[in-house]
């Protein structure tokens, strides 16, 4: 991309920017006078003239240090110090001129007047800092034309018209990928879903998969029983296998898998592990083949194979919590609603 | 942890309804504040459209005198979606008591059991234990028509042998039951604590 020099507009722009907020300077001076009202004492204490010269260097080298980090050149940087200092006295004149002191004073070092000084040195670095940024910068475009293009390009331009078909007749050539040819999926591209109906405001689907945190089990040592279970059951959670079982089928999955299920509420077995025994054979005797479904999960809600459990699963020792054994609060059966 | 006042002869009490979405835990806190209305504050909800709880409900409710003490109740529910965990966390916090509302239907096993050891996980965070509190359990829902025999379901959720109670909460039955048998159980804990000298 190309950058256009700076326009003639924004350089008056900065200048007029510069002179516009140098009534701040004034301003300024007149917020210094309370101070001198308010701390008559600040007159009399004593500055040494090692002092004031340490400061007004310290001040001179700011000066220099903000106008030579905006515009990186030397040149600017001893700028950056004319205005610094011309600044500072015009600011110093001013509030002293306000606050009727004699201009001998001025720039004179051994004078009593140091917090005033400090006061001016702020204001004067605060105004600097806001009004002759612009200014440099400007300034910097005009005397030095190798920065201009350093400052410019720090600004968004478009690129000229007339320019861009010259720029992109001298630009390299985009280096050009190979053609790659996609092949198919081998694997089956319909996604397996399903809808919770039963809260209707949540009618999200997920894929269907066990809890998160679930861990397989392993089938109970010494079970052999099946429970029986209506082939709707399998159907719900792997509905492509319609063309391996009926719908008012039944199917026989082992207990050994279930019951280490029961504390969870719901059951969930792998397709291998429902038809341990295999689908049986076609009309042709040939084994039905189930393997596309080897990996897919059956989720058995515990209405299918609760009811067709003993009791005796379900009685487990209980033990009572400490609170239960506490003795009755005689008031406590005031504690009623009806 | 309930807090005592002796200046007012006022001891308030923290009941949360624990249990997974739409079981029935704001149902139990809306009647009771439709039936004893004398007994109670106002009942603060904050609910989607869909009725779920989005923060949690409060219900004070003022139920008795023990040993010259006002004994108050405030009744919280905490919204039951998964991802509310936090908010669960939070009103979970300070528990006197909990009352565990189970959804009866068969195709909520499942959420029921996840619930519950939420509620263990929860109350675990706090360096607290389910046993440790008094808590009852709520078996709701016993009106609809596809719903788990009780002996399922204490075997899933009542491990520890608590008061467990059948309930209908649209329609009251087994609300008040359920609640005062907290709050007694709550009471002799508070009142074994505050003798022992551990609260």
């Amino acid at each position: 991309m190309t950058t256009t020099p700076i326009t003639r507009p924004e350089r008056t722009f900065g200048i007029l920017h510069a002179l516009t907020l140098g009534t701040l300077l004034f301003m300024g001076a007149l917020c210094a006078i309370p101070l001198r009202m308010v701390l008559p004492a600040v007159q009399n204490l004593p500055l040494p003239a090692f002092t004031a010269a340490a400061l007004w260097g310290v001040e001179v080298v700011l000066y220099a240090l903000f106008a030579g980090l905006w515009s990186r050149q030397a040149l600017l940087t001893v700028l950056g110090i004319g205005l610094g200092v011309a600044t500072r006295l015009a600011a110093n004149l001013l509030i002293f001129l306000l606050l009727r002191v004699e201009l001998g004073t001025l720039f004179k070092t051994d004078n009593t007047y140091w917090l005033f000084h400090l006061w001016s040195i702020v204001l004067t670095g605060l105004i600097f800092l806001l009004a002759y940024k612009a200014l440099i910068e400007d300034l910097c475009a005009i005397l030095v034309p190798t920065a201009t293009t350093a400052t410019a390009s720090k600004k968004f331009a478009f690129n000229d018209k007339a320019a861009a078909p010259a720029a992109e007749a001298t630009a390299p050539p985009l280096p050009t990928a190979k053609p790659v040819k996609h092949v198919a999926p081998s694997a089956t591209m319909t996604p397996i879903f399903v809808t919770d109906t039963k809260k209707s405001e949540e009618k999200v689907s997920t894929l269907l998969a066990p809890p998160e945190g679930f861990v397989p089990v392993t089938p109970l040592a010494g079970v052999t029983g099946t429970i029986s279970l209506p082939a709707k059951v399998v159907l719900d959670s792997v509905p492509e296998a319609k063309n391996l079982l009926l719908a008012n089928s039944t199917v026989h999955v082992p207990m050994s898998y279930l019951l280490p299920q029961l504390p969870r509420g719901t059951a969930w077995l792998t397709w291998q592990q429902v038809f341990e025994r295999g689908l049986g054979v076609t009309e042709q005797g040939e084994a039905r083949k189930d393997t596309e479904y080897q990996g897919r999960w059956v989720r058995i809600p515990p209405k299918y194979f609760v009811p067709q459990l003993a009791q005796s699963y379900f009685t487990a020792k209980k033990t009572p919590p400490r609170w239960m054994s506490l003795p009755e609060v005689p008031q406590e059966a005031e504690i009623r609603f009806e | 942890m309930a807090s005592i006042n002796y200046a007012t002869k006022e001891i308030n009490c923290k009941l949360v309804y624990y249990g997974p979405g739409m079981c029935g835990k704001t149902s139990n806190l809306q009647y009771i504040h439709k039936a004893s209305a004398a007994k109670c504050g106002e009942m603060v909800s904050l609910a989607t459209p869909g009725e779920r709880t989005l923060y949690f409900d409060f219900l004070p409710i003022q139920m008795a005198e023990i040993r010259g003490f006002s004994v108050k109740f405030g009744l919280y529910t905490v919204p039951g979606q998964v991802l509310y965990n936090a908010t669960r966390k939070l009103v979970l916090r300070g528990a006197d008591g909990v009352v565990f509302v189970a959804d009866s239907q068969w195709e909520i096993m499942q959420e029921n059991v996840e619930s519950l050891q939420n509620l263990k996980d929860n109350l675990t965070e706090y360096n607290s234990k389910l046993e440790e509190l008094p808590y009852v359990i709520q078996y709701n829902k016993r009106d609809m028509s596809e719903v788990a025999p009780v002996a399922y379901m204490d075997y899933l959720l009542n491990t520890g042998g608590v008061p467990a109670f059948e309930a209908v909460a649209v329609d009251g039955r087994g609300v008040y039951t359920t609640m005062a048998t907290l709050c007694r159980y709550v009471i002799r804990d508070l009142v074994h604590r505050f003798e022992s000298g551990s609260f």
